[in-house]
């Protein structure tokens, strides 16, 4: 009987964590989503400034984030996406348009599949 | 690499607890159930081992709930004859009253080769011999002789035997194994006797074995010789 009090238990906590984590996932991606729509507008608009700061500042919460996200998804997303994020300053503050808003662009799309991936939907699950 | 010895340990300390989970039926014959879990473990294990984009949580997550359901599973077939049917199968009796059910051996998709094979596996050379055979759910074959050719048993030739139990290890290297003390019966006082009387100390028994009638075997530690010391 032990036995299965603590499978069910593990079960329980499994399906917790499960939760949990889609939870997050969901989070952090509709935040950096905002944020990223943000520094595209900005770059397109011509604020680079601006889209300068939030970049840094997007950067800066990516990393927070990385370190509970690498428990979750798959590393070569988390690699992506800290890469892209690290250059995006740079064209920023170099007011290269085409390459920001490329990258912006790239970091969106790589968002995306992550939430897109995490969702227990028929594509994800098939 | 270290990052890939690190994750093997881990996965290894997890597989190592799946199975005391799963309990000691999982070690002997394996039910359909079990082999499925088993083979899945095994295979799940390994790819975050191989590939550290996998994280670690997505191969351990998938080995704790397959043990889960496991055990549920089995809690469940335990209560339930339809729920084991259905996950275990029946036992099939291919042959009865010394006949071959045919059938049987068609819906096991059981060659008469291996049919023959898992009887010889049983030491019987000659169907004539067998009363009943019956495939069980692990896919093991068991078998009951005709009652001509099963052997003389102390039973059938109306002898009395005193019914003495089996012999369990009751002091291993120098070990004193309580449980197997309570299994024949015996205190500590009996056990030390046994030392007294053939003059040994504890530290010194390699094996002792002992049965409920108090019959014992007593074998000392070999002297190390002046090379090992």
């Amino acid at each position: 009987m032990r036995r299965l009090y603590i499978s069910i238990g593990m079960m329980a906590v499994i399906t917790a964590a499960s939760i949990g984590c889609l939870l997050y996932v969901h989070i952090v991606c509709t935040e950096s989503e905002q944020m990223l729509q943000e520094i595209y507008e900005d770059a397109v608009n011509g604020d680079f400034d601006t889209a300068y700061e939030k970049s840094t500042q997007f950067y800066s919460y990516w990393i927070k984030q990385e370190s509970t996200m690498i428990l979750i998804i798959r590393h070569y997303h988390l690699d992506e996406i800290r890469t892209n994020a690290a250059k995006l300053p740079e064209y920023l503050s170099c007011q290269n348009n085409a390459e920001s808003t490329a990258t912006v662009k790239t970091l969106l799309t790589i968002v995306e599949t992550i939430w897109q991936e995490e969702q227990p939907v028929f594509r994800s699950i098939f | 690499m270290f990052v890939v010895l690190i994750r093997t340990l881990l996965l290894y300390a997890l597989i190592i607890f799946s199975i005391r989970i799963m309990g000691k039926r999982q070690i002997g014959e394996l039910q359909p159930s079990e082999l499925v879990v088993t083979i899945m473990i095994s295979n799940i294990a390994t790819l975050p081992i191989e590939d550290t984009n996998i994280p670690l949580l997505a191969g351990i997550t998938p080995i704790i709930a397959l043990v889960s359901i496991e055990v549920i599973i089995s809690a469940v077939t335990l209560k339930s004859i339809k729920a084991r049917t259905m996950v275990s199968g029946t036992p099939r009796v291919v042959i009865c009253n010394g006949q071959v059910n045919q059938n049987e051996l068609k819906k096991l998709r059981f060659s008469v080769d291996d049919l023959m094979e898992a009887l010889r596996a049983k030491d019987v050379f000659d169907l004539d011999k067998v009363e009943t055979a019956i495939v069980e759910t692990t896919g093991k074959l068991n078998v009951y002789l005709k009652a001509s050719e099963q052997p003389v048993t102390p039973a059938t030739m109306n002898l009395q035997t005193e019914e003495k139990g089996p012999h369990f290890i009751i002091i291993h290297d120098g070990s004193v194994m309580k449980e197997s003390l309570n299994h024949v019966q015996k205190s500590d006082k009996w056990l030390q006797s046994i030392l007294k009387k053939e003059k040994r100390e504890l530290k010194n028994v390699f094996i002792l074995t002992a049965n409920r009638c108090g019959d014992y075997i007593l074998i000392p530690k070999q002297q190390k010789t002046s090379k090992e010391k």
